[in-house]
């Protein structure tokens, strides 16, 4: 059975714009392309003659490597700006320097600022299209289309009533923000779990649970998604220290038992090991993190593919 | 859609061993033989024509599958893909002589795109591309090395092939007028 398909953006800047056609479809694209990852020529030439800019406003290596790999195995030229976003903290900056890259000729951006709405302000401001690889606390849509194409190898297309925890520094997570309204569009049922401070009971809105007993967040889940936690989003301490965080709410084998026997582990790293997540769990078999980053490449070759594409239908 | 003309599956089959008689003729080498069908409709046609050859020269021949969706030339026009099989090579093409199987051969872009994608995977020894019917109109330069049938065509008209391996009473191929 085909699923439902639809695609017309050029840019892609939130999940929380996307419909469950639009998601299927990029998952549709990702699934053709994660095979041509394992070829003995890996280029494929949708993309061929396409520039597209990273411009990498705040730190990041695995997404900035990832949508650089991805642009390449479609045969784009690629080209990573890494700035200070100090510099380019005022919108009027931000304009300059896009509509500058766009004068370059470039075809798409790729972009990360440290500031929300800063990716769907470039969308407006230029012809070409964006994609967002994380604004602020707002939203990074490629980690949870990775995630969720992770999630629906291992537990099948349909993720329906599926139990997904999110677990951690939630509040300043714009993974968990992309998960929570992607895990609900594609109809799982999402638990967030932490420190109070970390997950607040604000998230209810999203029509996701909190619930701050780690053993029953942890009950019955068919995967945990473990997140880093951001010292560097964070304005005052939220917990007392990393020992008491790791004590309370780190993932350890007996924690781990709590969840389905066949459930996964997911993180978007980078894996604060002894932290969050205990070393050895992390290695084990149901640790899915190496599969996430390898999806990453074809998710973000799909979301490469569609938003060029709709340029392209748009011109003629 | 009404049929201008319709072939049964006698004429078909009658096309199908002359096919194979002329590629067991071309590969009775010791080269390692695989026949690849282009989805959708080339796959059936090469599943006839592998268990021709395998059965004129006594070995088995190995059948896989290409999709060309990823070598497409429209493929920036087409955000939402017709549903294929996928490329399913269960088989070392490196060295191989390759029988490129597709049921009809119009404007030559498929074949373009299959050749695309088996590069992509291995370097064969070489390919002879094979097509049930051959209607003409091309686009490219690329004729195939065998054919069934030569039928005249034109861009109004439509070439349906239904191949059954497992009831081949069944087979039939219509030209229809659009």
């Amino acid at each position: 059975m085909t699923a439902p398909q639809d695609w017309h953006r050029k840019d892609l800047i939130a999940i929380e714009d996307l419909s469950r056609d639009e998601l299927e479809t990029i998952f549709h694209w990702a699934e053709r392309y994660k095979p041509t990852l394992g070829r003995t020529n890996k280029k494929l030439h949708t993309l061929n003659g396409v520039t597209v800019v990273n411009l990498f406003m705040e730190p990041s290596t695995r997404t900035r490597v990832a949508f650089e790999i991805a642009a390449m195995r479609l045969s784009a030229d690629v080209i990573t700006v890494m700035g200070d976003a100090s510099s380019l903290v005022k919108g009027e900056t931000l304009r300059d320097t896009a509509r500058n890259i766009q004068a370059l000729n470039a075809d798409m951006i790729i972009m990360r600022h440290s500031a929300a709405g800063s990716a769907k302000y470039l969308s407006e401001v230029i012809d070409i299209p964006v994609v967002n690889a994380g604004d602020g606390a707002h939203e990074h849509p490629t980690q949870a289309l990775l995630d969720a194409f992770t999630l629906r190898e291992r537990l099948g297309h349909d993720l329906t009533g599926k139990r997904i925890t999110i677990l951690g520094d939630i509040l300043f997570s714009r993974v968990a923000r992309s998960n929570i309204h992607c895990l609900k569009k594609l109809g799982a049922e999402v638990t967030l779990a932490g420190p109070a401070t970390l997950v607040p009971r604000g998230f209810e809105k999203f029509g996701v649970r909190v619930c701050h007993n780690l053993q029953a967040a942890l009950d019955g889940a068919d995967a945990v998604m473990l997140l880093r936690i951001q010292h560097e989003r964070q304005t005052s301490t939220h917990f007392p220290s990393l020992g008491e965080y790791t004590s309370m709410f780190g993932l350890n084998e007996k924690r781990a038992s709590w969840l389905k026997p066949d459930a996964i582990i997911m993180h978007p790293g980078p894996i604060n090991r002894g932290v969050e997540l205990d070393s050895a769990l992390a290695d084990s078999g149901r640790s899915v993190i190496l599969d996430q980053v390898t999806n990453g490449i074809a998710v973000r070759m799909a979301v490469l593919h569609l938003c060029y594409t709709t340029l392209t239908a748009q011109a003629s | 859609m009404t049929a201008i003309r319709q072939l049964s599956s006698p004429e078909i089959h009658a096309a199908l061993s002359d096919l194979t008689a002329q590629l067991a003729a071309s590969c009775n080498d010791a080269k390692p033989l695989v026949v690849i069908g282009i989805a959708n409709g080339g796959i059936p046609f090469a599943r006839k024509i592998a268990a021709g050859l395998g059965e004129t020269l006594g070995r088995e021949v190995p059948v896989g599958t290409v999709d060309i969706t990823l070598h497409r030339d429209d493929l920036l026009s087409n955000p939402i893909p017709e549903e294929k099989p996928r490329t399913s090579l269960p088989f070392a093409i490196d060295g191989a002589t390759i029988i490129l199987a597709d049921d009809v051969i119009q404007s030559g872009r498929t074949i373009r795109a299959a050749l695309n994608e088996i590069f992509d995977l291995g370097r064969p020894d070489r390919v002879l591309l094979t097509v049930l019917a051959d209607r003409g109109l091309r686009k490219l330069p690329i004729q195939p090395d065998f054919t069934g049938l030569s039928l005249d065509t034109t861009e109004a008209q439509k070439v349906k092939v239904s191949l059954d391996t497992e009831n081949p009473e069944k087979d039939t191929l219509e030209i229809l007028h659009l």
